[in-house]
């Protein structure tokens, strides 16, 4: 479970607040969908709740641990797959499961059977032994994955997890999703794929400008604007002009 | 801290930091690269026996010296003393990087970690990336004073735990110092420019320390009387140095003292190493997160940018070339590592003038200053040489491709000759380390009464060879760049191709030099520096091609991001 009670971010005291009185939560059993376009502050929200960024005012709880106050505790209950998979480069893909599984105190025998589950259902087995200097983006953006679910939190935070993964991972990626939050746990992920939208979120959360501007259910949002796309719903709620605009400037000269 | 978690963390960020598994890797079961540990293993034998014995020969002289006067406490403790300087200079900018800009740290911050337990991590990294510092200068000084005056079985183990200490009080007083001045001070957008000053501030704080310590033990008079006065007790000199450098007093007492003494100074030398690291993860704890945190906030909400200001901000149209050469300028200046290194190396030397010049009329430096004035009928080839040693040693040109990192994939992509880049980079480097010859020239005309004339022709032929010199560096880097780096510092300081550097430099002016030595009653000074400017120009014309080239070969070559 995750709570953001009139969380703000500003990046420096005179600047404008990044993101602004943000209050969500984010029930158990719920997939929640975090949508806005670039630079709306998504990703200042995910990494605050993960404890990268220090929230500048609010208060941000997961699983009823303050991020902020007692931090190890809280980040104990998370499954964190950041925007771009950064990686200890030089080691090797099976190393750096092992570490994380330190990390989170995974038991042995346990770490042994979800390493290989989970490798295999993305089809890593045979990439682990290497470096992981040598992966793909999206070897390395399943690797992440594979480290943030390998002590099955109770809530996974994915910032764009399906971005360079293959169809048949993202499908997989979307099932997980599905049964995770149907065993009652939370999941938290931020997109730009509409489509997923559609078919897997329970809720949505809208931010632009760093202001939550819409909070409901994907049939909630339609309802409300028409029985349109979501695409179209979210172009019109971001305040986006783009239907509207004539592209054929970069051809005219 | 967690025991096996902290384990856990250490032994993956070793393994991380020195590629361990990937060399593994590379070497044993892909069989790349293979040349790389041969040519490394090479370079040190070779430099064990060329300068091996010069250097044993040297130290027994200086324990000698010391002997005769009563004070070769004083040898071991200049010992001690180096590798502490050398670490607080070495390690600076490391130490900042380390803890701030590496990007490990988005890895380890979401991570159920402790700051201590992340903090101990990464001073175990920067200790071990260090000691190399102790193996180089406190070691062998230690083995031959230990051999040479058949000392006691106790100091042979005190020389272990000193050799594996010796970085500690560098790396830490740095630590404890740079934590609290990144939490508290709100540097703005100057953020990383501030954190380096900072450093720098620390530094000259130190050596200004030093200078007025060890003015204190002399108080300026090299007298008789006073020298008398020193030797009658050297233990009252070992306790004033004490003041200047703790850890040096503790580890000389702990090698020089027997029985009981030696054994309690011993323990003396490691508790205070450990309470340094203890404060320093006690601030850690406190600090840590918080200080890397504030670091991330830099990315604000970008303002509104009217169209008048676009217009103004794109500015006037430049030439692909001149495009290129501003971001070389850019990159340059604005990733701080680059630039306090690069700017550092070249820069030290102006620095020294200034010194020199102020303190010419000290007693201490009136004979050394005499000595090289009954040279002055070589001011120029003596000039030229260290013209292009200082210039040579820029550590630039041997690293202006590694300096590209995984941008070098943006250059590949991009409608420009290799031919542009590499004029690029070599105009670059060449304005910075043309510095060296200017300082020199400026030294020669201020110090040691060269001529005008004298010091134009001094500037032409070092800024020929530092050119030659930049051009064989270039070819080197061109060729084996060390492009997978995530901390800017692994492209400059522990860049391998740096220790390349140092034996092409080196090696060449020494070379030169010596045979020029060899030479002085046949060749007059003004043979000497016509076949300095020869060597040059021609060392310019061949390896001019020879680099371009291996700049068009690395921009051919497939990009493995």
């Amino acid at each position: 479970m995750i709570h953001l009670n009139n969380f703000t971010k500003r990046y420096g005291k005179h600047q404008a607040p990044a993101v602004q009185d943000i209050n969500l939560e984010i029930k158990p059993g719920e997939i929640f969908g975090f949508l806005g376009p670039n630079g709306a502050g998504k990703s200042t929200t995910i990494k605050s709740i993960v404890g990268l960024l220090k929230p500048s005012g609010g208060r941000i709880t997961v699983n009823g641990y303050d991020i902020e106050k007692e931090p190890v505790k809280a980040k104990n209950h998370i499954g964190y797959v950041p925007d771009e998979a950064i990686l200890m480069d030089k080691i090797r893909g099976i190393e750096y499961l092992n570490f994380i599984a330190d990390v989170f105190s995974v038991d042995h025998s346990l770490r042994k059977k979800r390493t290989e589950s989970l490798s295999e259902h993305f089809k890593l087995v045979n990439a682990l032994r290497n470096p992981i200097n040598t992966y793909s983006h999206g070897m390395r953006q399943k690797l992440v994955l594979i480290a943030a679910l390998l002590h099955n939190p109770e809530n996974w935070i994915l910032d764009e997890p399906i971005v360079g993964l293959d169809p048949e991972s993202a499908f997989i990626l979307k099932k997980m999703m599905r049964n995770h939050a149907d065993k009652g746990k939370t999941v938290f992920f931020s997109t730009h794929v509409m489509e997923i939208v559609d078919k897997i979120c329970d809720r949505v959360g809208i931010i632009s400008n760093g202001q939550l501007i819409f909070i409901g259910t994907v049939d909630e949002l339609r309802q409300n604007k028409g029985d349109r796309s979501v695409e179209e719903v979210f172009l019109e709620v971001t305040g986006s002009e783009a239907e509207n605009n004539n592209f054929s400037y970069l051809d005219a000269d | 801290m967690r025991l096996k978690t902290t384990t856990s963390l250490i032994s993956t960020l070793i393994n991380a930091h020195y590629g361990l598994s990937k060399r593994q890797y590379q070497y044993f079961e892909k069989k790349e690269r293979i040349w790389e540990p041969i040519l490394f293993t090479g370079v040190i034998i070779t430099l064990l026996i060329t300068l091996g014995p010069i250097f044993v020969n040297l130290q027994q002289g200086m324990i000698e010296e010391y002997r005769k006067i009563g004070l070769e406490a004083l040898f071991l403790n200049n010992s001690i003393m180096i590798t502490g300087m050398l670490g607080f200079f070495l390690g600076l900018f490391f130490v900042v990087n380390e803890f701030f800009y590496t990007r490990n740290l988005s890895v380890l911050v979401p991570l159920p970690l402790k700051p201590k337990e992340v903090l101990a991590g990464k001073l175990t990294v920067i200790l071990l990336d260090q000691i190399w510092i102790s193996l180089v200068i406190f070691l062998p000084s230690a083995l031959i004073y230990g051999v040479k005056l058949n000392v006691n079985p106790v100091y042979w183990i005190a020389v272990f735990v000193i050799f594996v200490f010796a970085q500690f009080f560098p790396v830490l007083l740095q630590t404890i110092f740079i934590l609290p001045v990144s939490r508290f001070f709100n540097f703005g957008k100057h953020r990383d420019f501030m954190v380096f000053f900072f450093s720098i501030l620390l530094l000259v704080g130190i050596l200004g320390f030093q200078f007025w310590i060890s003015n204190d033990l002399m108080s300026g008079d090299v007298s008789a009387e006073r020298m008398t006065e020193i030797m009658s007790d050297p233990d009252n000199m070992i306790n004033k140095i004490g003041k200047a450098y703790p850890p040096a007093f503790l580890g000389v007492k702990a090698l020089t003292t027997t029985g009981f003494a030696q054994f309690s100074w011993l323990l003396g030398f490691i508790g205070f190493h450990l309470i340094c690291f203890w404060i320093a993860l006690l601030i850690g704890e406190k600090m840590y997160y918080e200080s890397f945190l504030k670091f991330q906030d830099h990315a604000g909400r970008t303002n509104k940018f009217t169209t008048k200001q676009i217009y103004s901000a794109i500015g006037k149209r430049r030439s692909p070339f001149q495009a290129l050469l501003s971001r070389e300028w850019r990159y340059f200046l604005r990733v701080p590592s680059f630039s306090f290194n690069g700017f550092g190396n070249v820069v030290i030397f102006p620095v020294l003038i200034v010194i020199f010049y102020f303190a010419k009329n000290n007693s201490e430096f009136q004979v050394l200053f005499e000595k090289l004035m009954a040279l002055n009928r070589y001011n120029l080839p003596i000039g030229a040489l260290l013209g292009t040693l200082v210039g040579g040693m820029n550590m630039l040109s041997s690293t202006a491709f590694s300096r590209e990192g995984k941008l070098l994939g943006e250059l590949e992509s991009l409608p420009i000759s290799s031919t542009a880049l590499f004029k690029v980079k070599l105009i670059h480097v060449s304005m910075i380390s043309f510095i060296g010859p200017l300082s020199a020239s400026l030294a020669f005309f201020l110090l040691f009464k060269a001529t005008f004339i004298e010091c134009i022709l001094m500037l032409l032929i070092s800024i020929l060879l530092v050119l030659f010199l930049n051009l064989v560096q270039i070819l080197l880097d061109a060729s084996f760049p060390t492009l997978n780096w995530e901390n800017p510092q692994k492209a400059m300081k522990q860049n391998i191709n740096g220790l390349y550097t140092i034996l092409i430099v080196f090696g060449f002016v020494g070379a030169i030099a010596f045979l020029g030595f060899l030479l002085r009653d046949v060749l007059s000074a003004g043979a000497m520096s016509i076949i300095l400017f020869l060597i040059g120009l021609s060392g310019c014309l061949a390896f001019y091609s020879l680099s371009k080239g291996a700049v068009s070969r690395l921009m051919e070559r497939d990009y493995t991001g």
